[in-house]
């Protein structure tokens, strides 16, 4: 009972940061790399500002806005390279990761950093397991982003419009919509959805310079299983994956969770989604 | 002409040249007093630029982005070392064995993961880089956790025995010489050019015969190789291996190498970790300022200087040798000589109309009927598989709930153009997918001469003898057009990787010439592909296709986007094409360009079949169909 609600409030962050990979790349086809780090700067931010004395209604939207900002610098980057190759705009990202974590080494040092829970310190009995009100938290706030960005994604004129960037940016472009505006956006969103992410987890835990990558990794294993588009499917294999991980780690091997998950389960689900792939993806002549 | 290539041998002797002296002084450097504090850096800066080599291998020469590369120099150095410490086995087999472990390793991932579009196996690997990290530090009873595995650094070698700083270190600037030699000669002739087609387009380098998937195995291989031996070298000489070593920082770190040294000069991987390994260990004692170091390195050359240091070093070298890019690539305004010049034939009647009339060209086309004679209309007969030819029989295609392709049979005998029009979206362009096997239909067979060829893939087929070309040629722009030419001969039995023949690859070259002169465009053939108009192109790409001789052309609405004159020469030379005995399949949408061009016409709609019959016929279709749609609108 305490993996299940252990896996299913990692699995919440997974299913946000796995949804701001779906929006970066659904908006302008860049598989964003760095996106654990706005996290990781989310986290930072707020825990600094909380050490200082500041309160966490402040603190927190700061983080926030933090994560938004570095996302959209991110996207105003890339916004005339996007006709780079596929792998040269991965190659940024992982550059632009790189770069983040190394400042944060230097700026904040290999310490571990965190800050009180927004909801009080309380625990919940239920069915013999103390769930901590802040994993509720967590949870709740996953399931309930999640439900707004599918609805957005199908039901609204601005989600179409993203998908429409992405497909045919020119096409998209004459029609009237503002494709780098709506790149800005999306990438806006994605840092909002990571920063979210970061203010209700890492009060549970604390978080430190090097999280970034993996914590992307993680995520991205979600947004595979849904081919980076479809964020229903990122949802449920976001939480999937946080469950695999949790009872994992607690009923076989608490080292061995991560790389079982970054390994095998990455490796299988990419597997499974090649079966009707060839020539690279560019099935169209 | 004569003068650029004598300018070509004289930059390579003194590369040559240049190549000997670096390798010299890199071999004298630890024996020279005054170097030798540094042997340890130097030794540890080439052997990470021989991981970073591989990354330059794998992502300059074949496209594919190894984000992981890491865990291959952890398979190498773990294997090794467990072996060498677990189980007391000597460290050459113990390295070898580990080497060809990890090959292996590549070969199966390599399979599963390089159809998948390319961030797949980039991201992939990346997580199998933690991953392995993670399992080496969650067996610590095995892998010694953190601290790692520690080996005694003399290392026997038949009767020899490694030891020592200096020994280790001509060892590895051998190892370095050799690897540099060996992807170099990836890079050059053929392979070269087969690998920047598949960098490039792995759709139409398929469609030309390239076994696009072993070739990125092999090249995806031989980096996992070069950097199993780089870890199982860096445990040996190092004495010792930790987990970071098959860690992500790693894997980050040797593509920062990569990029900053200029992922596509073979030597950009050396240039980049001296540079980057020699920066971490000035500021030594400040670790933590590494990843920012290599991160702001890596961003600032991947957005400002797109070649990085090699190409920067490139550059230089060509102006010290008076070689520069536009020496090679002169603009020449020249226009292309017509077909019809170069082949001293009369231009057709059409050709004498003004030239802003598009219609009356291509009525006049029509009229003069370049296909005169009254074709057999058995030939196209689609009761039974004929025995030379094209046969399509009851070929099927559904796109989810719309069937794009359905019950379509036709026929494409050799000497005959064959026409197939239909509006767009009638299903012309999935069907020659499905000919040249780019699709696979649901149901139906395609036969050549007799063979059912329903199953094979379409580098097959075009060995086989279907060749094709796009609406929209597809060419490997930077390459010039007498490469994008000879692409197609290099093509033709579809392995990447055989021997290098210097007198294939004059024949080669002198062939394309040839064929480039037929067209009119030698005087273009340096000139980068991407330089060319849309229509010059069209045509690049037809010879690309016909170099290779096929048995079946087909051709997808080569009229498009072509001028006037273009048009007239294309349908000229679609004309000698059939002649010389080709099936020709000409699609298009444009009835008078066909009729006066093909021998029988198939007309589609909706992906059926609607009418067929000899060329005479069809054009009466269309004045009763144009006469339709006149009454329609008054």
């Amino acid at each position: 009972m305490q993996s299940l609600f252990a896996g299913l409030s990692q699995g919440a962050v997974f299913t946000l940061l796995g949804l701001s990979l779906v929006l970066c790349y659904r908006s302008s086809r860049v598989v964003n790399l760095a996106q654990g780090e706005t996290f990781m700067a989310t986290g930072m931010l707020t825990a600094k500002l909380a050490a200082v004395g500041v309160p966490l209604a402040i603190a927190a939207p700061a983080g926030i806005a933090f994560a938004i900002i570095l996302s959209i610098a991110l996207a105003l980057a890339l916004q005339r390279r996007l006709h780079w190759p596929v792998q040269r705009l991965i190659i940024v990202t992982v550059g632009a990761a790189l770069f983040a974590e190394g400042l944060a080494a230097v700026v904040m040092g290999a310490d571990a950093y965190s800050f009180a829970p927004l909801v009080g310190k309380g625990t919940l009995r239920f069915a013999g397991a103390a769930i901590a009100h802040e994993a509720l938290l967590v949870i709740a706030v996953g399931v309930l982003l999640a439900i707004i960005l599918i609805v957005f994604f199908r039901r609204t004129v601005i989600g179409h419009a993203l998908e429409a960037c992405a497909e045919r940016p020119v096409t998209a472009a004459t029609i009237g919509i503002n494709v780098n505006g709506m790149r800005v956006f999306a990438f806006g969103l994605a840092g909002l959805l990571s920063g979210v992410a970061a203010i209700v987890l890492v009060p549970m835990q604390p978080v430190s310079f090097n999280v970034g990558l993996s914590l992307t990794l993680s995520a991205y294993v979600a947004a595979a299983a849904g081919n980076l588009v479809h964020p229903g499917v990122t949802c449920i294999a976001g939480f999937g994956v946080g469950l695999t991980e949790a009872f994992f780690g607690a009923y076989v091997n608490q080292l061995l969770a991560e790389p079982v998950v970054l390994g095998v389960l990455l490796i299988a689900v990419v597997v499974f989604l090649s079966r009707r792939v060839r020539f690279g993806g560019a099935v169209r002549a | 002409m004569n003068g650029s290539v004598t300018l070509h041998r004289g930059s390579r002797r003194a590369r040559v040249a240049a190549q000997t002296v670096l390798l010299v002084v890199f071999l004298l450097a630890p024996f020279a007093s005054p170097l030798s504090w540094n042997l340890t850096v130097a030794a540890n800066a080439l052997l990470f630029g021989l991981a970073a080599t591989s990354v330059n291998l794998a992502l300059g020469l074949g496209g594919i982005l190894n984000l992981g590369s890491a865990f291959f120099l952890g398979a190498g150095g773990y294997g090794t070392a467990l072996l060498v410490t677990q189980w007391g086995w000597p460290f050459v087999p113990a390295a070898v064995i580990s080497i060809a472990a990890s090959v292996v390793v590549a070969v199966v991932i390599g399979f599963l993961l390089l159809r998948m579009p390319r961030f797949y196996l980039a991201v992939a690997t990346l997580g199998l880089s933690v991953a392995l990290e993670g399992v080496l530090l969650a067996f610590h009873t095995v892998t010694g956790g953190d601290s790692g595995l520690i080996t005694d650094r003399d290392i026997p070698v038949g009767v020899f025995t490694i030891s020592g700083d200096r020994a280790w270190y001509v060892l590895i600037v051998v190892l370095c010489a050799l690897a540099v030699g060996l992807v170099h000669r990836a890079t050059i002739g053929r392979r070269g050019r087969l690998l920047a087609m598949i960098r490039d387009d792995e759709l139409a380098a398929s469609v030309l015969g390239v076994h696009v998937l072993r070739a990125k195995v092999i090249v995806f291989a031989g980096s996992a190789a070069l950097l199993a031996v780089a870890g199982a070298v860096m445990f040996a000489f190092a004495g010792v291996i930790v987990p970071a070593t098959a860690g992500v920082v790693q894997s980050v770190q040797l593509l920062g190498m990569s990029v900053v040294g200029g992922i596509v000069y073979v030597s950009g991987g050396l240039v980049g970790a001296g540079v980057l390994y020699w920066l971490q260990a000035m500021v030594s004692g400040i670790g933590k300022y590494q990843s920012l170091i290599y991160g702001t390195a890596f961003v600032l050359v991947v957005f400002f200087m797109q070649h990085g240091l090699a190409g920067l070093g490139h550059s230089l070298w060509r102006r010290v040798w008076g070689l520069t890019a536009k020496d090679n690539s002169k603009p020449d305004d020249a226009a292309p000589r017509s077909l019809a010049e170069s082949t001293g034939v009369a231009e057709p009647a059409g050709a004498e109309q003004p030239a802003e009339d598009v219609v009356s060209t291509l009525a006049g086309i029509a009229e003069a009927g370049v296909r005169r004679a009254e074709p057999d209309a058995s030939l196209w007969s689609t009761s039974s598989a004929p025995a030379a030819g094209l046969f399509a029989s009851s070929v099927v295609k559904r796109f989810g709930g719309l069937v794009a392709v359905s019950d379509v049979s036709i026929v494409v005998p050799p000497g005959q153009v064959t026409g197939l029009i239909g509006t767009n979206g009638a299903g012309k362009s999935t069907f020659l997918n499905l000919v040249s096997g780019v699709e696979t239909p649901d149901s139906g067979a395609i036969w050549l001469d007799g063979e059912d060829l329903t199953k094979w893939s379409a580098a097959q087929r075009s060995s086989a003898g279907i060749a094709r070309t796009f609406q929209t040629p597809r060419l490997v722009n930077h390459c010039t057009v007498i490469e994008n030419v000879m692409i197609g001969l290099d093509a033709t039995d579809g392995a990447v990787f055989r021997r290098h023949n210097r007198k294939q690859e004059r024949a080669a070259r002198d062939q394309a010439m040839s064929a480039l002169e037929r067209v009119g465009l030698a005087q273009h053939a340096e000139k980068p592909a991407g330089a060319l108009g849309s229509g010059q192109r069209k045509f690049v790409e037809l010879v690309r296709a016909l170099v290779l001789q096929p048995k079946v052309l087909l051709m997808d609405e080569p009229a498009v986007g072509l001028s006037i004159d273009e048009i007239v020469d294309i349908a000229r030379w679609i004309d000698e094409i059939a002649n010389s005995g080709t099936a020709v399949l000409l699609i298009d949408h444009n009835m008078d360009f066909i009729s006066g061009l093909t021998d029988y016409v198939y007309s589609m709609d909706s992906g059926q079949i609607v009418a067929s019959g000899p060329a005479s016929a069809a054009a009466e279709w269309t004045r009763s169909w144009h006469s339709l749609v006149k009454e329609g609108t008054e």
